[in-house]
């Protein structure tokens, strides 16, 4: 039965291995960094088997070579970015089959983060880098409001029990900024007090599922009167469509400082 | 030693969780009985198992006879303290 794994790296990064015990094969989610992952490999005897990369930000493509070393392993990533170890591009609707694993994962264009960004989709999960996170989603760097808005939607209507891996442990100050936005919000304050318990544990709180972020989530709730009504109050402006709500909910968490 | 006077264990799962996997680990690495219930696509068993938990919200969720006992965490510092065996193991 494969598994999904958290490889901590840097100050707040996870890169996900898929492993399959007692197979040898990992397949190795967003490696910004190879240290931890190499230990992992030569403690448990594994081999890299594939390697998936979201977009080509170097907290999660600059471990890719050192992990690889000489080895000829299908690194794929999103066709509209310029990754040097990219050698299977994929883009929106195409197929990564892992067929050591029994898995195909569809390919999803979800740009906003940058340009070309992608998520992976399982059964029943989703690898989604930095463009959703738990309770919160990716700053627009090269995108704007209006793809990334499109991009989240795209994910808030997988099923609901999917999983949601997401690139980066931000899940306590992402829940903050959302009691910022909605206050009486009661599944976000008990998500809340839940993050923070399992934070003082050392835990990580990825993955979530849709369902919790539906709830939660404010980035995906810009059509709920809530939401719409604090970024209307925040904006002192009709925000007639949700899109125009998210757009001043991703300024208000720009500038916001905790 | 009757096996009959071994609290039961459960263990409460769900796919791709690399807690569950570890705690399945450890537990077979021991040679203790368990069975383990996949909560996938039932939220309401995981609800309901999750409040018999104390409000528990993550899984594995694992119980040694009718005591919840934590995740694979708790479970993996009890046998480090070596309690593990003296709750699982029938004291006779």
């Amino acid at each position: 039965m494969p598994v999904i794994e958290p490889v901590p790296a840097f100050e707040d990064n996870y890169i996900w291995l898929i492993t399959d015990p007692p197979s040898p094969k990992a397949v190795v989610v967003d490696p910004g960094d190879a240290s931890l992952v190499l230990q992992i490999f030569e403690k448990r005897n594994l081999v890299p088997g594939a390697v998936l990369l979201t977009h080509h930000h170097g907290d999660h493509v600059g471990g890719v070579a050192e992990i690889l070393g000489s080895r000829k392993v299908p690194v794929f990533g999103p066709s509209g970015e310029d990754i040097s170890t990219v050698d299977r591009p994929v883009e929106g609707g195409d197929t990564v089959p892992l067929p050591d694993f029994g898995l195909d994962l569809e390919v999803l264009d979800v740009p906003g983060h940058t340009a070309g960004h992608i998520a992976y989709r399982g059964p029943d999960f989703a690898l989604v880098g930095d463009t959703l996170f738990a309770g919160g989603c990716g700053r627009i760097f090269e995108g704007t409001p209006e793809q990334m808005h499109a991009s989240l939607s795209r994910l808030a209507v997988l099923p609901s029990e999917t999983l949601v891996y997401c690139a980066h442990e931000y899940t306590v100050t992402n829940l903050r900024f959302a009691l910022e936005v909605e206050p009486l919000n009661e599944a976000l304050k008990a998500r809340f007090d839940i993050a923070q318990r399992e934070r003082a544990q050392g835990r990580p709180t990825v993955p979530s599922t849709i369902a919790e972020e539906l709830e939660t989530n404010p980035f995906l709730r810009c059509d709920k009167a809530e939401v719409v009504a604090a970024a209307e109050a925040r904006s002192d402006r009709d925000l007639p469509t949700a899109s125009d709500v998210f757009a001043v909910i991703r300024g208000w968490k720009d500038g916001w400082q905790g | 030693m009757a096996t009959s006077a071994t609290p039961p264990i459960e263990l409460y799962t769900r796919r791709w969780c690399w807690y569950c996997f570890a705690a399945r680990r450890l537990f077979d690495r021991l040679g203790v009985d368990y069975r383990e219930i996949a909560v996938d696509g039932q939220p309401d068993l995981r609800y309901e198992v999750s409040v018999r938990a104390g409000n528990w919200p993550t899984l594995p969720m694992i119980f040694i006879g009718d005591q919840f006992v934590g995740g694979y965490q708790e479970v993996a510092d009890l046998h480090r303290r070596g309690d593990l065996e003296k709750l699982s193991i029938p004291h006779e």
